[in-house]
C-alpha cells in the first residue's frame, strides 16, 4: 500500500526534521516506491540523497547506494548516525579485514550501505549480498557511468552485473550533472528501462560574476574587496595547497577581526574534523579550501562562493559553487581569473592520467612482482585506470604486449582529450561575453529559469558595488578554563 | 616547549656518538631495536614517540636551520654542537614517551570525545557530529557512556568536577591550553594552528607543550586512581610491556625457555632479529637476566671498556675486547649500564 504524500512526510520529519518536501524529492520518491526504475536529476544542495534514504527506512530490505568516494561515503554515513539512524554502513578500501567481515556478518541488520564500484566486484561481497533482500540498489553521481562524463569510473559499467546478481532490485541513478546524452549512457549500461524524472540544475537564488584581473597582485586585491564588502559566511576555493595556505594567512593578517581558516587534504585528519566543525557552527567567517573540503558538509548559510583558482570542469564549478545558498537565500559565485591561471588545471590532467613511459612500464611488470612498486610509484587514479583497462584487454582474445601498449595508450589519449574538452568549455564560459548564467546551463537543459535575486554581471549585476552586510552575532570562546568548563556542562546556571 | 631547543638538548645527549638522525628515529618512536637501546642508553626514553608525525623533512630542515644559526657543525649527518650552553631539562620534566606514547593519543581522543559526548547531553542536544572519526575510539566512550544510563546527570556532574579537579593541578596557562581544545555543545575546540596564532609559538612549539601537558595529565591520573575514577577509565591498564608485538612474541618463547635457534626455527626470522628482539627485552623489561646470553666476566670486562674509552661505539669497544666477544653480547651489556644512569 503506498503512503499518501502527508504519510511520507511525517516520516520525513520524525527521520530527517525537515516539514514538507523539497522540489523533486516527493516524485522521486513515489517512483522509487512503486519499484519503478528512476533515473533522476536534482540541482546540487537540493537534498537528493533524501530521495532513497527515506525509502530505504520505510522498506523492508536492504538499500544499497554505490557511490564513488570513499570520503563522500562516510561523511554521509555520519550525517546520518548524527541523525540518529545507526543502521547504516560503508563498506570501502579503507577498512581492515576484521572491520569488513564484522559488517559482512552482519549485513542484513543494516538498512542503507554503502559501497565502492570496486567492492561490488568481489565475490565473497557479492555472495554476501546474494543472501540478503536488497529492496533498492541506488546509483549515486550515476555520470561516473559514462566516458564523456567529467568523472568516468570505469567500474560503474560493471555496476549491470551486480545488479543481475542479485535479482534486479529497482534501481535509482541519480546526478546532479548529466546532460542528455550522459543520461543515454546511464540507462545504456544500467541496461534496464527507466523512468526519467529530469528537474531543471540551474540554482536560481545564485548571482554568476566573473572577475578578470591582470595578474596575481591584483586578484589579491579584488579578493580583499570582495571580504570587505560583503561580511557573510565565505567559501574560497583553490587547487594549491600552498596558495591556500598562504592566502588563508593574508586575510587573517588583513582583517584581525574575521574567523578565517584553511582547510585541505595535506593536514592531520583531527585538524581537518575540528576546522570543519567550526565552520558549520559559525565560529569561522571565511574557509580557504581545496576540494578536499567536505563533499558532504551541507552549511546552508554560505553566501559567498569564490574560485581565487579555477577547477577542470563545468560539472566540478557547478558542484563547488553550488554549495551557495542552500537555504534558498540570496548568494553569490565569484570567479577571480587572471591570464595564465589555466595552466594549472590542464597541468593536473596531465598528471590525472599515465604517460606512455608508465603504460609501458605497466605492461611489462604486470605479471611480476615488481607491479608492487609501480604501485607506490604513481598515484591511485593512475594505477586504477591502468588497471583497469588491461584486465579489460585481457578479457579479449589474446593480444601481445605491444598491441596493449598502443591500446591503453589511445584510452589515456582518449580521456585527455575528453578532460581538456572540458576545461576548454570552462574557459569559454570565463570569457564569454553574455549571459554567465544561461551559458553555464547550457549543455544540461534547454531552457533557465528566471534568477530570483539578480542574474549575472553581465545582465542585471554589478560586483563592483555589491555589500552583503548582515550583523553578525560573534561566539566568543572562552580561553578561561574554569568558564568553558561551566559553558560545557551548564554548572553553575541554576 | 620550544621545540627547537629541546632538538639541541637532545642533540648535546648523542653527539659524537650517533647521527642527528638518531634524534629523529628517537621522536618519532621507530621500533627498531636500535633506537629504543639508545632511548635507555643516552638517557632519553622520556622523548621517546612524543612526535610520531614529524616529518622527516621538517627535521631536516631544523637542522639545517641550527647549523645556520652557528649551533652546530653539520658533517654528512653527523655533527658537532658548538656552543654548549647548558639547556635545563625542566621544562620538559613532566614529558614521560617511554611509558604513555602507546596510549597518551588513544587517551586524549577519548578525553575530547567524552567530554563533547557529555556536553551535548547537558545541553540536552544529544545528536551531534563526532569530533573523532576513530571508530575504535567511538566504541570504547559508548561503553563508557553506557556505563552510566539513565544517569547522565551522574556522568556530568563526575565528569565536570573530575576535570575541574585536573584542571586545578595544572598550571593556569596549561589547564587553558587543554581546555581550548575541548568541544562542547555548539562550540567546537582550536585547532592546533590556531593555537600556534593565538599563542605565537610554531605549531611543532604547541604539539610538544601539548604532549607536555597530555603527559602530566596522565602521570595526575594514574597517581592518584582513586579521586579521578571516571577519568582513569580513559587510560588503558596495560601488563604488557612497551616491546614491540615481534618483539614481545620472541620473549614468550624465551620464557618458555627456547634456546635462539630454536626461536629463528619456529618464528622463520634471521639471528639477527632474535637479537635484536633480546636487546629490545633486555632494554625494557627489568627483571631480564641476560646471563644466558653473556657470562658475568664478559659483562664487567665490556663494561671496563666502555668506561675507559667512555664511548657508545660498539665498533671501538669490539676492537679494545681481547675474547671475540660479539657485537650482541656488547649490546646486551650495555644495556647494563642503563640501571647506572
Amino acid at each position: 500500500m503506498m503512503k499518501t504524500k502527508e504519510e511520507l512526510e511525517i516520516d520525513l520529519y520524525k527521520y530527517f526534521g525537515y516539514k514538507s518536501f523539497r522540489e523533486g524529492q516527493y516524485e522521486i520518491i513515489q517512483s522509487v516506491m512503486n519499484d519503478k526504475h528512476t533515473l533522476a536529476t536534482l540541482p546540487t544542495g537540493s537534498g537528493k540523497s533524501i530521495c532513497y534514504q527515506l525509502p530505504a527506512l520505510l522498506s523492508e530490505g536492504i538499500t544499497v547506494v554505490v557511490s564513488p568516494l570513499i570520503s563522500l561515503m562516510v561523511d554521509q554515513v555520519k550525517l546520518l548516525k548524527a541523525n540518529g539512524l545507526k543502521q547504516v554502513t560503508a563498506l570501502n578500501s579503507l577498512m581492515n579485514p576484521q572491520q569488513k567481515k564484522s559488517v559482512l556478518d552482519q549485513l542484513q541488520n543494516y538498512k542503507i550501505i554503502y559501497c565502492s564500484p570496486e567492492m561490488l566486484q568481489q565475490e565473497q561481497i557479492k555472495t554476501k549480498f546474494r543472501a540478503c533482500e536488497i529492496s533498492l540498489l541506488v546509483v549515486d553521481e550515476a555520470h561516473c557511468i559514462s566516458q564523456w562524463g567529467h568523472e568516468f569510473r570505469p567500474d560503474y559499467m560493471k555496476i549491470t552485473n551486480f545488479h543481475h546478481d542479485i535479482g534486479h532490485p529497482p534501481i535509482l541513478a541519480l546526478s546532479a550533472t548529466a546532460t542528455e546524452s550522459i543520461q543515454n549512457d546511464i540507462i545504456k549500461y544500467l541496461n534496464v528501462d527507466m523512468k526519467k524524472i529530469i528537474y531543471p540544475m540551474d540554482r536560481q537564488n545564485i548571482t554568476y560574476a566573473i572577475e578578470h584581473t591582470e595578474d596575481d597582485l591584483e586578484k589579491k586585491e579584488r579578493l580583499l574587496n570582495l571580504i570587505e564588502n560583503n561580511e557573510v559566511p565565505t567559501m574560497i576555493y583553490f587547487s594549491s595547497k600552498k596558495v591556500c595556505e598562504a592566502v588563508s594567512r593574508y586575510i587573517g593578517e588583513t582583517f584581525p577581526n574575521k574567523n578565517v581558516a584553511f582547510y585541505h587534504g595535506g593536514m592531520e585528519s583531527r585538524e581537518r574534523l575540528l576546522i570543519q566543525q567550526q565552520f558549520m557552527f559559525d565560529q569561522l567567517d571565511i574557509i580557504c579550501c581545496t576540494s578536499a573540503f567536505g563533499m558532504g558538509v551541507d552549511k546552508a548559510n554560505i553566501r559567498l562562493v569564490i574560485h581565487y583558482h579555477l577547477p577542470s570542469t563545468i560539472e566540478a564549478y557547478i558542484q563547488e559553487s553550488g554549495r551557495a545558498g542552500r537555504n534558498g537565500d540570496h548568494a553569490l559565485s565569484v570567479v577571480l581569473f587572471a591570464e595564465g591561471d589555466e595552466a594549472l588545471p590542464f597541468r593536473l590532467i596531465e598528471s590525472e592520467l599515465p604517460d606512455e613511459q608508465e603504460i609501458n612500464k605497466f605492461v611489462n611488470l604486470q605479471e611480476e612482482l615488481g607491479i608492487k612498486d609501480l604501485q607506490s610509484e604513481i598515484s591511485e587514479t593512475k594505477f586504477r585506470f591502468l588497471e583497469y583497462h588491461s584486465t579489460l584487454l585481457k578479457q579479449k582474445s589474446p593480444i601481445s604486449k605491444g598491441e596493449q601498449k598502443e591500446l591503453i595508450i589511445a584510452q589515456s589519449n582518449h580521456r585527455k582529450k575528453v578532460k581538456s574538452q572540458n576545461l576548454f568549455n570552462l574557459l569559454e564560459w570565463v570569457h564569454i561575453d553574455g549571459c554567465k548564467r544561461r551559458s553555464l546551463y547550457n549543455g544540461f537543459q534547454n531552457d533557465i529559469r528566471p534568477a530570483h535575486f539578480y542574474c549575472c554581471d553581465y545582465c542585471d549585476f554589478n560586483i563592483h558595488k555589491w555589500k552583503f552586510k548582515k550583523p553578525k552575532q560573534k561566539v566568543n570562546q572562552s580561553i578561561n578554563w574554569e568558564d568553558k568548563l561551566k559553558e560545557m556542562f551548564l554548572i553553575g546556571e541554576e | 616547549m620550544d621545540f627547537i631547543k629541546l632538538v639541541y638538548t637532545l642533540l648535546i645527549k648523542v653527539e659524537g656518538q650517533r647521527s642527528y638522525r638518531s634524534v629523529y628515529h628517537l621522536l618519532k618512536g621507530k621500533k627498531s631495536a636500535q633506537t629504543i637501546q639508545d632511548a635507555h642508553l643516552f638517557g632519553v626514553k622520556n622523548y621517546f614517540a612524543i612526535y610520531p608525525k614529524l616529518h622527516i623533512d621538517v627535521f631536516d630542515s631544523i637542522i639545517v636551520e641550527m647549523s645556520n644559526q652557528g649551533l652546530i657543525n653539520l658533517e654528512g649527518t653527523n655533527f658537532q654542537v658548538i656552543s654548549k650552553t647548558s639547556i635545563s631539562e625542566k621544562p620538559y620534566a613532566n614529558l614521560n614517551g617511554y611509558e604513555y606514547h602507546t596510549y597518551d593519543e588513544w587517551f586524549f581522543s577519548q578525553l575530547l570525545l567524552l567530554a563533547q559526548a557529555t556536553s551535548q547531553h547537558a545541553h540536552q542536544s544529544p545528536r551531534f557530529i563526532p569530533i573523532v572519526d576513530d571508530i575504535q575510539v567511538q566504541h570504547s566512550v559508548k561503553r563508557i557512556w553506557n556505563m552510566y544510563k539513565n544517569n547522565e546527570k551522574v556522568i556530568i556532574e563526575q565528569l565536570y568536577s573530575e576535570l575541574h579537579r585536573l584542571f586545578e593541578l595544572l598550571t593556569q596557562e596549561e589547564a587553558n591550553f587543554i581546555s581550548m581544545q575541548l568541544t562542547g555543545n555548539k562550540h567546537i575546540g582550536w585547532s592546533f594552528t590556531q593555537l600556534s596564532e593565538y599563542y605565537h609559538l610554531s605549531y611543532h612549539d604547541i604539539h610538544i607543550w601539548y604532549k607536555q601537558t597530555l603527559h602530566k595529565m596522565i602521570h595526575l591520573i594514574k597517581d592518584s586512581n582513586q579521586t579521578f575514577s571516571l577519568l582513569a577509565l580513559l587510560i588503558p591498564v596495560t601488563s604488557e610491556f612497551n616491546l614491540t608485538s615481534s618483539a614481545r612474541k620472541t620473549y614468550n618463547y624465551l620464557q618458555k625457555n627456547y634456546s635462539i635457534n630454536q626461536i629463528m626455527a619456529v618464528r622463520n626470522l634471521k639471528i639477527s632479529t632474535i637479537e635484536d628482539h633480546v636487546v629490545e627485552i633486555a632494554s625494557s623489561v627489568d627483571d631480564f637476566s641476560i646471563r644466558p646470553f653473556v657470562t658475568e666476566e664478559m659483562e664487567q670486562d665490556i663494561l671496563a671498556v666502555i668506561s675507559k674509552l667512555n664511548t657508545r661505539k660498539l665498533k671501538e669497544i669490539k676492537d679494545q675486547l681481547t675474547n671475540n666477544e660479539s657485537y650482541f653480547q656488547i649490546r646486551l651489556a650495555m644495556t647494563c649500564t642503563n640501571s647506572l644512569d
